[in-house]
């Protein structure tokens, strides 16, 4: 808008900017309308259904078990404990996924920049693959198909105290005993698995399929970076005698991040909202407790999903903020 | 007297010429030092170790024919009979069998309309591309629900494949104008269509598309009056419009952005009117600008589709996935995995010919 040459609006300027006015004022009015009818139904409806409103339930005894719980949760907790457990469980894959995402993206960015043919082929017939089948699919099949080759508990796969069977993954565990730290390694009793720490197969398929199908975006956008960085970058490095995998990560790396590092934001969000596919293999995350079982037993469908949207944009925002400030810490070490 | 400067040229060196042999090339290539030699090897055999199983399951081992999970007993091969046995169910779903000419004509129409839109030439004929996107979904919608001379087939009874051509080409239809007239609102000079805009396409970013279905299959009819009864799958359609009209929104805002100011100045100079200096000059560049990010959207439509089988739309991976519970089809653990990788290299080969096709446009301009 141009800057006013007086406070007063001359007739002339008000004849000008009335059809923008009513517009406004009408679409205004349409879009409150709207939302008024709108929410005029929904009480009614909600009278009609005889159900509760407002978030009294959040108090209210579950009465449900959640697979998967990372702080103390029983039938007796709360409904608002259960939305806690689901946001854990959903931060969990989250930050799982971002970090083997990561991993492989940077590895796969360099694998499509290397001069082998071998290796070069491989990663690209990596990304194009596995970028272009439906990630629902991919989660499907690392759920339903390869989950069910695994042998079943008597038949674990053992490899340095690992378990892998049909029930999920088993990992040692550190705990603290009377003789200091001690390894609880994961064992095989009759029909379970005692002992260790056990990731869900839901939890197994789920990271693995983020991971593989974010990692292909990442790698796009870290090769994007990694040719950014001047070559004589890496001709330098390999002059003053560092190896290799020394230049790539201790001068190529560190520069293409500035690069890479607003559009990895936008994909590790992109995988962040992803992490609802759980709700389709049953992964109790926000989606399938809250979105679900929750909503499913309260009734109180406006609620539990405004929740939903309030922590998926809650956690987009927190990534946002985490990486603006690597962004900005990256920047600065660089004087910049 | 020495003199330093030079009185005659110098002849011109000889082109040099690359000495080394192909084979030498390819040796300092894959064998360059020991540990690269036994990575070149160890990639190789894993690489035809690992497509020699996939044949012998795949093709080798492999079943064809067979009307239930009989014929598929046992796990060394792919089961095939499953994806040739069921085709219907995958290919147009429950749509009825004395009706199937109507979803012929759907597939045979969309497939003329796709061979017209990649071999024309890029510039000509945009806007009739863009009209064919338009109404091409409706045509197709009318054709199988029915009405009038023919009998209704509601979309509860759509499926399969179908019912995922279908789901793209309404999504890509309603929600690149939605699209487009957020993109505007949020250039506008007008503060509250600016704002609208711009909370509406936020607001949709930060939203996972499946809560997004979530809403419209379990929260939207309680906001419709009493007695309105939409169906679920047009209640997703509305989903996937809203979701991917704020993903159009910031492609054409890209558009719209790299028509420079000055296109716009020019065009008020010589007396067009706002509307006219839009719909003449910069929409057209705008949209010619963003036509390869337009063909990544439908990618990601194609791709987001399969999320209608977790609301229980019964779209191409539904199909599959309720196929293999079906009576007759349960037991073998192999008869869900060869849907998975037929599906599988079905998308593959759909999405990836599209990301092709979308850098063939990029780099044609």
């Amino acid at each position: 808008m141009p800057a006013l040459p007086s406070p007063r609006i001359s007739r002339a300027v008000l004849l000008e900017r009335l059809p923008g006015y009513v517009a406004q004022a009408l679409v205004l009015a349409l879009v409150a309308w709207l939302l008024w009818r709108g929410f005029a139904n929904f009480i009614g409806n909600v009278r009609a259904l005889r159900v509760a409103s407002g978030f009294a339930f959040l108090k209210v005894e579950a009465g449900f078990e959640i697979a998967q719980s990372l702080i103390a949760f029983g039938p007796a907790s709360s409904y608002g404990r259960a939305v806690v457990v689901a946001a854990l469980n959903s931060l969990l894959v989250i930050v799982l996924g971002c970090v083997f995402s990561t991993l492989m993206g940077v590895f796969i960015a360099f694998g499509r920049l290397a001069a082998h043919p071998v290796v070069r082929g491989a990663c690209t017939a990596y990304v194009e693959v596995f970028r272009n089948i439906p990630l629902l699919l991919q989660i499907f099949f690392w759920y339903f198909s390869a989950m069910a080759v695994l042998p079943s508990v008597g038949d674990s796969l053992h490899a340095g105290g690992i378990l892998l069977n049909n029930r999920g993954l088993f990992l040692p565990r550190l705990v603290f005993g009377a003789g200091g730290l001690a390894l609880d390694l994961p064992q095989v009793e009759g029909f379970n698995v005692a002992g260790g720490f056990a990731l869900l197969p839901e939890l197994v398929a789920l990271t693995l399929g983020l991971s593989i199908y974010n990692s292909t975006f990442l790698a796009e956008i870290f090769r994007a970076g990694i040719l950014s960085v001047p070559r004589g970058q890496a001709e330098a490095a390999a002059t003053v005698g560092l190896s290799g995998v020394r230049a790539a990560l201790l001068i190529t790396l560190p520069q293409a991040l500035r690069v890479a590092l607003p559009p990895a934001a936008g994909q590790y969000q992109t995988l962040a909202k992803a992490s609802s596919l759980a709700a389709a293999v049953g992964y109790p995350d926000i989606m399938q407790i809250v979105g679900g079982t929750v909503l499913s037993q309260t009734s109180q469908a406006l609620e539990a999903m405004a929740l939903v949207v309030l922590l998926y944009a809650a956690i987009n925002l927190v990534i946002a903020l985490l990486v603006n400030l690597a962004n900005r810490r990256l920047l600065k070490r660089e004087g910049r | 007297m020495t003199h330093f400067v030079r009185e005659s040229l110098i002849a011109a060196l000889p082109v040099p010429v690359d000495g080394t042999p192909a084979l030498a090339r390819w040796r300092a290539l894959w064998f360059a030092s020991p540990g690269m030699a036994a990575l070149s090897l160890l990639l190789l055999a894993a690489f035809a170790a690992a497509g020699w199983n996939f044949l012998q399951w795949a093709l080798v081992h492999a079943h064809w024919t067979g009307a239930s999970s009989e014929a598929c007993e046992g796990d060394s091969g792919a089961c095939w009979a499953f994806v040739i046995a069921r085709w219907k169910p995958w290919l147009v779903g429950d749509y009825p069998s004395d009706q199937l000419w109507r979803a012929w004509s759907c597939f045979a129409g969309f497939a003329l309309f796709w061979s017209w839109v990649v071999r024309r030439s890029h510039t000509a004929s945009l806007q009739r591309v863009l009209l064919g996107f338009v109404l091409l979904p409706a045509v197709f919608f009318l054709l199988l629900r029915g009405g009038g001379p023919l009998p209704v087939v509601p979309p509860t009874r759509w499926g399969g494949l179908l019912l995922t051509l279908i789901a793209t080409l309404v999504t890509f239809a309603t929600a690149l104008p939605i699209g487009l007239a957020l993109a505007l609102g949020r250039r506008s000079r007008l503060p509250v269509l600016r704002w609208l805009s711009t909370w509406f396409v936020e607001g949709m970013r930060a939203v996972p598309l499946l809560a997004v279905l979530f809403i419209a299959a379990t929260l939207l009819p309680m906001f419709l009056p009493a007695g309105w009864n939409i169906d679920l799958f047009t209640r997703a359609l509305v989903a996937f419009a809203l979701f991917n009209a704020a993903m159009a929104a910031e492609v054409f805002r890209g558009g719209l952005q790299s028509v420079g100011r000055g296109q716009v100045e020019a065009a008020t100079t010589v007396g067009l009117s706002d509307f006219h200096a839009l719909r003449l000059v910069v929409l057209p560049q705008a949209i010619t600008a963003v036509v390869p990010a337009l063909v990544n959207i439908m990618i990601a439509v194609i791709k987001e589709t399969t999320l209608l089988s977790v609301i229980g739309v019964n779209d191409l991976l539904g199909a599959i996935e309720t196929g293999a519970k079906s009576p007759g089809w349960v037991g073998e653990s192999n008869i869900l995995t060869s849907g998975h990788v037929f599906l599988a290299m079905a998308y593959l080969a759909v999405c990836y010919g599209l990301s092709r096709y979308s850098r063939r446009l990029e780099t044609q301009r």
